[in-house]
């Protein structure tokens, strides 16, 4: 059974209404996400278990000129990103992260790749020794392109 | 009968850009042997990767064997290498300290479409393979058949080059 991530929050369609407008400003290329699911691990009573989750729904905006990128998900929470060029053979793919997170997408077709790393190799900020519960997840899914360049 | 000449002789006529270049020689061979010192190196174990890999036109859930590979952090730049045993690749990886404050021995090194993240106390690491599916395919310009991918495990510091 698909569990729910404890960051989602609305429907695909309501992205139109968490787009700041710092998102909206020239130079960025601004892309509605959609993923389809996500899979990964979730520790359970001191042990790292398999899950499944459902997909998330959230903005991509990316500046090329300097290669930066803004992931929002749809409760305003934003990671700022740095980007390149993920493999010189698929130009059009680009790799962003801001450490924590990571987030793969190719332009043209809009397909995309997600991991969230916070769980497991974060310490537990109460029982530093302790791995934390946040889940470590890798999803999938497509953009589609907003507004922008 | 002629005598060797003596070393001290031969120091002395050799030209000066030879002499220039078996300085330099000797100083790249002190900073190399100098830099292998300061690299921190782990070998890590993952106990298993969870993901998804091309199964006709749709993406299907996948659970894999984890991989062992050796983790080398540089001790002096925020830069850290990957090698996958087996396979011979090796990840060239920048890393940064993401959570300074409530994290601070936790760090994240990336290459593009690899992220791998380690707590340096306790040894746990994630190390995700973002390179399938989003990548086009070289012949049919399509999601590309490689695995997508998250894993789990452990690094323990080795005993020695």
């Amino acid at each position: 059974m698909k569990r729910t991530l404890p960051w989602t929050a609305a429907a695909f369609a309501a992205m139109t209404s968490v787009t700041a407008p710092a998102l909206a400003a020239d130079g960025w290329l601004e892309f509605g996400c959609n993923e389809i699911e996500e899979t990964g691990y979730q520790m359970v009573d001191g042990k790292m278990v398999r899950q499944l989750y459902e997909g998330t729904q959230f903005l991509f905006a990316l500046r090329e000129a300097d290669m930066t990128a803004i992931l929002q998900l749809v409760n305003n929470q934003r990671f700022y990103m740095d980007c390149r060029i993920a493999f010189r053979l698929a130009p059009d793919a680009v790799a962003c992260t801001d450490g924590a997170h990571a987030f793969v997408i190719e332009k043209v077709s809009g397909r995309f790749t997600y991991t969230r790393h916070l769980g497991w190799a974060y310490p537990d900020v109460r029982v530093p020794t302790n791995a934390n519960g946040d889940p470590l997840t890798v999803g999938y899914g497509f953009c589609i392109v907003k507004g922008g360049a | 009968m002629m005598r060797a000449e003596p070393i001290r002789s031969l120091t002395v006529t050799t030209p000066v850009p030879v002499r220039c270049a078996v300085a330099v020689l000797l100083a790249a061979v002190v900073t190399t042997a100098t830099a292998q010192e300061q690299w921190e190196i782990y070998v890590c174990t993952e106990s298993e990767e969870a993901g998804y890999r091309l199964q006709g036109d749709t993406l299907a859930r996948n659970r894999y064997e984890g991989a062992t590979f050796t983790f080398s952090l540089s001790a002096t730049d925020p830069v850290g290498t990957l090698e996958e045993h087996g396979t011979g690749g090796m990840l060239y990886m920048d890393c940064l300290i993401p959570y300074e404050d409530k994290a601070p021995t936790t760090i994240s090194c990336t290459e593009g479409a690899h992220t791998f993240v380690m707590d340096l106390e306790s040894g746990r690491f994630a190390f995700s393979r973002l390179f399938g599916y989003v990548f086009p395919d070289p012949i049919t310009g399509g999601p590309n058949g490689d695995a997508v991918t998250v894993g789990v495990g452990l690094c323990k510091p080795s005993q020695g080059i």
